[in-house]
């Protein structure tokens, strides 16, 4: 069941009246619904995968208690390693073990020995690597005496499974959302009004701008090889645009429907693209993975704390991690590893956090400056997208070798748009609209949240009424997020 | 949106699938294809040739899918059946991966007034069944709030007989023949287009009708085993024409737009071509 879907459209009301009207009185009820609910929406996908995630959810729930009840620090750490490794361990069956395998495979093929490896036929579990996530840090916490354990299965499971982030997160923290499953909700008219318009606007993002961008890009990176300078150049632009649209927009639909139901998430996106450095740009982009990796691998390794040398290896290996993290490809590796390149200027120059505010808080243009910064991450940050949306590294590296040769200069492939100028017209101007929104409501949560609440009600109304046109008129094939394959 | 929607058709200049949805066909000879069948046969010359009607169904970057599509409407909305169908090939991707071809939504978004496309659209993936049934809006396409009017330029035109032959070149052409041998390459084809090629075939067997898979020249040598396969898949009601590519006008850049599309003078030629192909196997007859 896809967020952009007709039966979410439907899944969606049915348990918000039933939230509201039906368990609205205890909280007990509540949880139930949600966890029913998070679990029919998850098994609408394959209900096979159901078990698994069930089991996980025990795992982590059983283990949370024997932490809690270890009476010395070695059975702590035994059910700590328990939960680690078989949670690390299905993620590695079901998404790394072809990876490994054939690349085991490549190794001694390069020595002269010819293997043919072992390779399972398994569809990726949606969501595993969130919610694996999502139990490890629970489990983390316990043992390092962060949270109390949880005693409630129903409200475990609802802090696991919350259908809104269950299959591409955010990814939530127990410190953060359990103490909202534990609390009984009620009503609040305005939440719901702000959660409909974050719903809107990252509907829009999706089904209007992704779903155009999509087009172009699939048709460029698919057949890059017949395409000039000018035209790929055009292509990884748009799977830029894509990319955000696409993953923002679903944290957005992700975030609005928490908070109808009365549950804040954590914030995932914070304006990425108008960062004036790559840090920036990590502490504005996923931010409840790149927040994950900080607090679990790179603190545990020492963090900043360390010495120079220390500190760039630990960079490296969380954004090797978190590139991996995201597939079992070369691609993904390559990506995250250009990220710690572009990062070790401002690491060895002590000015990773030299960005911190807002860009041009409370004015209308940024200066000069924040302009060349914002214009030069965006540029790198496009050159990373080539690896993250290539199938192969030697293809990526093609792509920006023809990007970077004369033919940049000159005029697109007509071809590569058989859509005709209508649509790509429509695409620029999307992406205008978009920039413009996003910059206007860089000082809030989400570009929406403020956009025109001071307007006149007829423009304001006028304005939701067309974006909900374009999403019924760009509405079509039930695109999936780019993050469901993670 | 109702208005709108059921003013698009009038500002199309192609009318060719509203007169297929409307069943206003009547022609013993079809021609299918992409734009080398829209630019490289002549329908009124082949209408001249045999003393009967012909038209020209082709459409420029449309795949094997939108052939197929053609082909069932044209059989389905009271149109004349006709006698033969002459399908032009595309050497060597006609079955394989090719960007440029798709099935052609955009000459059925200006059409959405008519049931039956947005039955397709909605069949194909494009539109959401129920919302098409509750919303006008999710029946349209972006490019249908398009105001302006097509219109054809001297790149492309449209003859009264469906045909597109062009008598410009391109000024990218390289104007030397391809003689290099490329081997067809079965690993490349897509079972789904394999599939629409014999659904077509099958079509036209229960129909009666005759069908000639046609391969139109390109600037080069023909791919080697590509009739081959084609033969193979078009079993044996049907008949296979690859044109003579030792003939000097195939292999004269003067004939050509560019490496792949005959021009209206090489366009005459194949389809004298064709029409002998056709009385020297007695198809018509």
């Amino acid at each position: 069941m896809l967020f952009n879907s007709l039966s979410f459209a439907i899944f969606l009301p049915v348990v918000f009246i039933l939230y509201w009207f039906v368990a609205n009185k205890d909280l007990k009820m509540q949880n139930v619904l949600l966890l029913a609910a998070s679990y029919f929406f998850y098994a609408s996908w394959d209900y096979r995968f159901l078990f698994l995630l069930i089991f996980s959810t025990l795992l982590d729930y059983f283990t949370g208690i024997k932490i809690s009840q270890a009476t010395n620090q070695r059975k702590k750490r035994f059910w700590l390693w328990l939960s680690v490794i078989v949670n690390v361990g299905f993620l590695a069956i079901f998404k790394y073990y072809n990876f490994f395998a054939a690349s085991f495979a490549e190794v001694l093929a390069h020595f002269g020995f010819q293997v043919n490896p072992w390779t399972l036929k398994v569809i990726l579990p949606v969501g595993i690597s969130f919610y694996t996530f999502h139990g490890l840090s629970y489990v983390i916490d316990l043992y390092n005496n962060k949270i109390k354990p949880e005693k409630d299965y129903i409200a475990y499971g609802v802090f696991v499974s919350f259908f809104p982030l269950l299959v591409a997160g955010p990814i939530e923290r127990a410190t953060h959302l359990l103490p909202q499953i534990r609390q009984h909700r009620s009503f609040n008219y305005t939440k719901s009004i702000d959660g409909m318009r974050q719903i809107l606007w990252g509907l829009f993002k999706k089904v209007v701008i992704a779903d155009t961008c999509a087009d172009y890009a699939n048709t460029i990176f698919g057949h890059y090889t017949q395409f000039n300078g000018s035209t790929l150049f055009l292509g990884v632009l748009f799977f830029t645009f894509q990319i955000y649209c696409d993953f923002s927009g679903y944290s957005d639909i992700a975030l609005g429907t928490a908070r109808l139901l009365g549950i804040e998430l954590r914030r995932n996106f914070a304006f990425p693209y108008f960062s004036r450095d790559i840090a920036e740009f990590w502490r504005r982009w996923h931010i409840s993975l790149s927040s994950w990796f900080r607090d679990y691998l790179y603190i545990p390794l020492g963090g900043s704390k360390v010495g120079t040398w220390k500190k760039v290896r630990n960079i490296f290996i969380i954004f090797l991690v978190s590139g991996f993290w995201h597939g079992a490809n070369w691609t993904f590796i390559v990506w995250g590893a250009l990220n710690a390149l572009y990062f070790m200027p401002l690491l060895l120059l002590n000015k990773n956090r030299s960005n911190l505010e807002i860009v041009a808080k409370g004015k209308l243009f940024p200066s000069f400056k924040e302009l060349v910064g914002m214009v030069t991450t965006f540029c790198l940050t496009m050159i990373a997208w080539v690896f993250f949306r290539s199938e192969t590294v030697p293809q990526a590296l093609e792509y920006i070798g023809k990007i970077f040769s004369a033919s940049l200069f000159k005029p697109r492939d007509k071809f590569a748009f058989i859509n005709g100028s209508t649509h790509l017209a429509i695409a620029y101007f999307l992406i205008l609209f978009l920039l413009l929104v996003e910059w206007r409501g860089r000082e809030q949560q989400y570009a929406l949240a403020r956009f025109g609440l001071r307007w006149y009600k007829p423009v304001r109304w006028t304005m939701y009424y067309i974006l909900i046109v374009a999403i019924f008129l760009f509405m079509g094939k039930e695109q999936q997020f780019i993050y469901f394959q993670f | 949106m109702i208005i709108l929607r059921n003013k698009l058709p009038g500002r199309e200049l192609d009318k060719r699938l509203e007169y297929i949805i409307t069943g206003k066909i009547n022609s013993d000879i079809i021609v299918l294809g992409s734009s080398r069948g829209a630019r490289g046969i002549v329908a009124s010359q082949l209408a001249d040739s045999f003393h009967t009607t012909a038209y020209n169904l082709s459409y420029p970057g449309s795949n094997i899918y939108f052939h197929e599509y053609l082909l069932t409407e044209l059989l389905k909305n009271g149109n004349k059946k006709p006698k033969l169908v002459i399908l032009v090939v595309d050497d060597s991707y006609e079955l394989g991966e090719n960007y440029s071809l798709q099935f052609r939504f955009d000459r059925l978004y200006p059409l959405v007034k008519y049931k039956s496309i947005r039955n397709t659209l909605i069949e194909k993936g494009e539109k959401n069944r129920i919302l098409s049934g509750l919303f006008i809006i999710h029946q349209l396409s972006i490019s249908n709030f398009d105001p302006r009017k097509e219109k054809f330029t001297y790149l492309d035109t449209l003859r009264d007989d469906g045909s597109m032959p062009v008598s410009w070149q391109d000024p990218n052409f390289d104007r030397s023949f391809g003689s290099k041998n490329v081997a067809y390459e079965r690993d490349k084809e897509e079972q789904s287009k394999i599939e629409s090629f014999t659904h077509i075939v099958r079509m036209c067997r229960d129909n009666k009708i005759v069908v000639l898979f046609a391969c139109a020249p390109t600037f080069g040598k023909p791919t080697i085993g590509f009739k081959q396969r084609i033969t193979e898949l078009a079993g044996n009601n049907s008949f296979v024409m690859q044109c003579d590519t030792t003939n000097p006008v195939y292999r004269d850049a003067d004939y050509f737009t560019d490496s792949t599309h005959l021009k209206q003078k090489g366009a005459a030629i194949f389809t004298t071509d064709i029409a002998a192909f056709i009385n020297q196997n007695k198809i018509l007859n």
